[in-house]
């Protein structure tokens, strides 16, 4: 009798865990397809009165929380208020959302925000899952080494160690150009930048790469930055894949800031410029 | 070493830790409050209504306690509508740290002899003021230690809220991190998180143990 009990509620379990996992997707594809009062539109946004976007704010000079005053500061977080100002004509009618690589796109998918404007690299696969502006920014990978190690590029790197950030496009990039060179690499992956700084630091990987734009932030006395430079990547501003009218006028936006070098100001202005 | 702290620990850093501190702490009083009353009656349940709500109540306790918190966190924050993401992801901490407590209080209530409720019910006791006078003070006073083992563990699974961007104090340090360099200054401010969990931590079970230990002497 126990174990007829025991064995229906793993069954039981099994089910409604299951049930629980599809009903989550089928909850998703309808509100992409039936829901479409919850479009975000300019209309919409000028209803609310607010700009909703999720930034970084542990990235220096693109997003990061201030702790003097609270607010978070960069790059992004201007051309976030250029588009509230262009949209609502107030540059101050933002709502920042802090987000992680893990949930900057539920968080976009379930509406918390309008637009995800945080470190976000366009890629193939995920144009396929969202809409993306043309690039804000264009980085290039690159490596910091140990000056000791005697590196001159990625072709001495052979059977290297190398650290990358969790959920980010690097190791895709130095693999495919670690192939043409016939040598492979290794990788390690931690949460935060100076993590790998002090992996690097004490010898547990033999170079730290990143886009150059941050790896800029963490050169001394004893590293140096290779010349290499591979896959550039591009950040976009993302939106969810319905949200077109959005996605549409934000990338015109951002072509007209292109054109008229507001957008190199602000490069400069935040000290991006290689 | 000196020049580390002086960058690491300015004002408003330490400040903006204290905030994170201060975060930590709150959402962890009201996730224990709250799951200690709703896991006892959880427990309540478990143990002594055998038809549909002690199943019931079963099978949300081997829910909870046999997956994964983050998994939860994850999902009351994306997919609960409304609220803040902190609230939503708290109350799948709320959630998960209930199903543990009502184990907790079960196993309590499973130590104390069943006589009790016969020589109650002939006193003329009913069953719910045998449990409110008579089993359930025996009960806490048992499960204290393993409340209390809990109950630190709880505090530290706030840090689980770091990953959702939640301010507390894993993220305020995360935060700080963003713009250190040095590798000393890492170890500083990892350091620092570290001890001052331990510290909280540590202070909490000085007290409840010394706490506990006169009460039962008093008994």
């Amino acid at each position: 009798m126990k174990k007829r009990n025991l064995l229906a509620t793993v069954i039981l379990s099994s089910v409604l865990f299951i049930g629980a996992c599809s009903s989550d997707d089928g909850s998703t594809t309808e509100a992409d397809t039936t829901k479409g009062s919850d479009q975000v539109t300019i209309a919409s946004i000028k209803e609310a009165g607010v700009l909703k976007v999720g930034v970084k704010e542990d990235v220096p000079n693109f997003g990061l929380k201030n702790t003097d005053t609270g607010e978070i500061e960069g790059f992004e977080i201007d051309i976030a208020r250029k588009l509230a100002e262009d949209i609502l004509g107030d540059p101050d009618a933002i709502e920042l959302t802090p987000v992680t690589a893990k949930t900057r796109g539920p968080l976009l998918d379930n509406g918390e925000v309008d637009m995800i404007i945080a470190t976000f690299t366009v890629t193939e696969e995920r144009k396929e899952t969202y809409n993306f502006t043309d690039a804000y920014y264009e980085d290039a990978v690159g490596l910091l080494v140990k000056k000791d190690k005697n590196y001159e590029g990625l072709e001495d790197m052979d059977e290297a160690n190398v650290g990358v950030a969790q959920s980010s496009t690097t190791s895709e990039a130095i693999t495919s150009e670690a192939e043409q060179y016939g040598i492979t690499v290794e990788f390690s992956e931690y949460a935060t930048y100076p993590e790998i700084k002090a992996a690097l630091d004490s010898g547990r990987v033999d170079a730290f790469s990143v886009d150059r734009s941050i790896l800029a932030g963490y050169l001394d006395d004893s590293t140096e930055i290779l010349p290499d430079r591979f896959a550039t990547q591009d950040y976009g501003i993302a939106t969810k894949k319905t949200n077109v009218e959005l996605a549409k006028y934000a990338n015109e936006l951002i072509t007209t800031w292109g054109e008229d070098d507001t957008l190199n100001g602000l490069i400069s202005k935040w000290g991006l410029s290689e | 070493m000196m020049n580390s702290i002086q960058t690491v620990f300015t004002r408003p850093n330490v400040l903006f830790l204290l905030d994170g501190i201060k975060t930590t702490l709150l959402i962890s009083l009201y996730v224990v409050i709250l799951s200690i009353v709703f896991g006892t009656l959880l427990g309540l349940v478990r143990n002594y209504e055998k038809q549909f709500f002690g199943k019931l109540a079963g099978f949300y306790i081997e829910l909870f306690r046999n997956t994964p918190l983050l998994l939860w966190m994850l999902g009351c924050a994306f997919l609960i509508p409304g609220s803040t993401i902190l609230v939503k992801a708290s109350v799948a901490l709320f959630l998960y740290t209930a199903a543990v407590v009502a184990e907790i209080v079960r196993g309590g209530l499973n130590s104390i002899p069943k006589g009790q409720f016969e020589a109650a019910h002939s006193q003329g006791f009913s069953f719910f003021q045998t449990l409110a006078y008579i089993i359930l003070p025996q009960t806490f006073k048992k499960i204290i230690p393993s409340l209390l083992s809990q109950v630190i563990t709880t505090i530290k699974d706030t840090s689980f809220l770091a990953g959702l961007g939640i301010m507390e104090f894993t993220r305020s340090g995360q935060v700080i991190l963003g713009k250190v360099t040095k590798t000393s200054e890492v170890f500083l401010i990892y350091g620092f998180l570290a001890l001052i969990y331990f510290i909280i931590c540590f202070t909490l079970s000085v007290l409840v143990r010394s706490w506990h230990k006169n009460n039962s002497e008093n008994v």
